[in-house]
């Protein structure tokens, strides 16, 4: 239940097995089936979240229905409102599961225990934070500058798995292009190979 | 709009926990029906949507795996004692509101079946409940003031009237 969790802390911080049954007793395991929802549009974020098994997503619906997926987080990644998790305010996001999924979730009273009990912990989250704010950077930069055919190959490179497991669409609406563009893309990628 | 809430029930024993379990499909919960014997709740799961055809409301041979999808567990009766039941489901409850109920038992058993409750989860948010079915009052303790607000809220919303009590034993009223 805490494999990939406790292998993703062991990867950049060493804790005891002292220290890894306090993270047991502060983490809420939950199980989410596909397409039920973790979070909604106006409630507030109480939880972040550890993926264990399967395939989160966030996004916006517009006024035309049309959806804006900020984030998916697969196995090993983290998911949260952060915005809303540290001010107790109303999220714009959904949040839901794209397959059956099994999480750890934890509350910010819980998370802050947490990095009491532990302090080795407060270099694993800064250096994850760091990380997404160099990603975010680079996302931002690449939605602004590169072409449909960058961003699909770079998202191939960095995240195969993602490529194979979520719907197209939902691919496209990540990248910030249409459904035919992304279709038109992998067939000039594919007829080069 | 809110995200339904999972809530596992186990050890639903009694015509009165089957008319909680009514009460509960009406509101904007997922209920999971938790039975180990086969077709024993079949016949409450189908009067349930048959009331309400919109319930989601599914039976779960698994309490490990109810309780690992639920966000409440809710424990009726003599499953408050069952420590077997108890150490299978303590993996899956940490950090979850944990919810003893006992209908028309005595104050006295109801206290000891949560103290009990709370021994066996140590890391679990205990509250109690206490329901006399000839009254539409529901006591309800627990040390953790969020989770008892939050069953009170449940309990109001199924058309009980919730009455928190302060402290850990129902015996103090």
């Amino acid at each position: 239940m805490f494999e990939r969790l406790f292998t993703s802390i062991s990867e950049k911080v060493s804790l005891t097995d002292e220290e890894f049954e306090i993270c047991k007793t502060l983490f809420q395991p939950k199980k989410l089936r596909k397409r039920q929802f973790l979070l909604q549009k106006g409630e507030v974020c109480k939880y972040t979240v550890f993926v264990e098994k399967g395939i989160l997503r966030s996004y916006t619906t517009d006024e035309k229905g049309n959806e804006h997926i900020l984030q998916f987080a697969l196995e090993g990644w983290w998911m949260a409102d952060l915005y809303s998790f540290f001010t107790n305010e109303a999220s714009p996001y959904d949040m839901d599961a794209l397959e059956d999924s099994e999480l750890l979730m934890i509350t910010q009273s819980s998370w802050s225990l947490l990095l009491d009990k532990v302090p080795a912990l407060e270099r694993y989250f800064r250096i994850l934070i760091q990380n997404n704010l160099i990603a975010t950077q680079r996302r931002l930069m690449g939605a602004m500058s590169e072409t449909a055919e960058e961003k699909y190959t770079k998202l191939v490179e960095s995240f195969p798995d993602c490529i194979q497991r979520v719907p197209q669409h939902m691919i496209a609406s990540y990248l910030g292009i249409t459904r035919e563009t992304l279709s038109r893309t992998r067939s000039q990628l594919a007829s080069r190979k | 709009m809110t995200t339904k809430k999972a809530i596992a029930l186990i050890g639903i024993d009694s015509k009165n926990c089957a008319a909680l379990v009514k009460e509960l499909a009406k509101g904007n919960h997922r209920l999971l029906l938790i039975s180990h014997v086969q077709n024993q709740l079949t016949p409450l799961h189908a009067e349930v949507l048959k009331n309400y055809p919109h319930a989601d409301v599914e039976i779960i041979n698994c309490a490990k795996d109810a309780c690992w999808e639920a966000d409440i567990i809710t424990l009726f009766g003599e499953a408050n004692f069952n420590k077997e039941l108890i150490e299978r489901i303590k993996v899956v409850s940490t950090r979850k509101i944990v919810t003893g109920v006992s209908i028309n038992r005595s104050k006295e058993r109801t206290s000891l079946g949560v103290n009990n409750l709370q021994l066996l989860l140590p890391h679990s948010n205990v509250v109690q409940v206490f329901h006399n079915p000839e009254s539409p009052d529901v006591l309800i303790a627990g040390d953790d003031v969020q989770s008892t607000q939050v069953i009170s809220v449940i309990a109001a919303a199924a058309g009980y009237k919730p009455i928190l009590v302060e402290g850990w034993s129902i015996n103090k009223l």
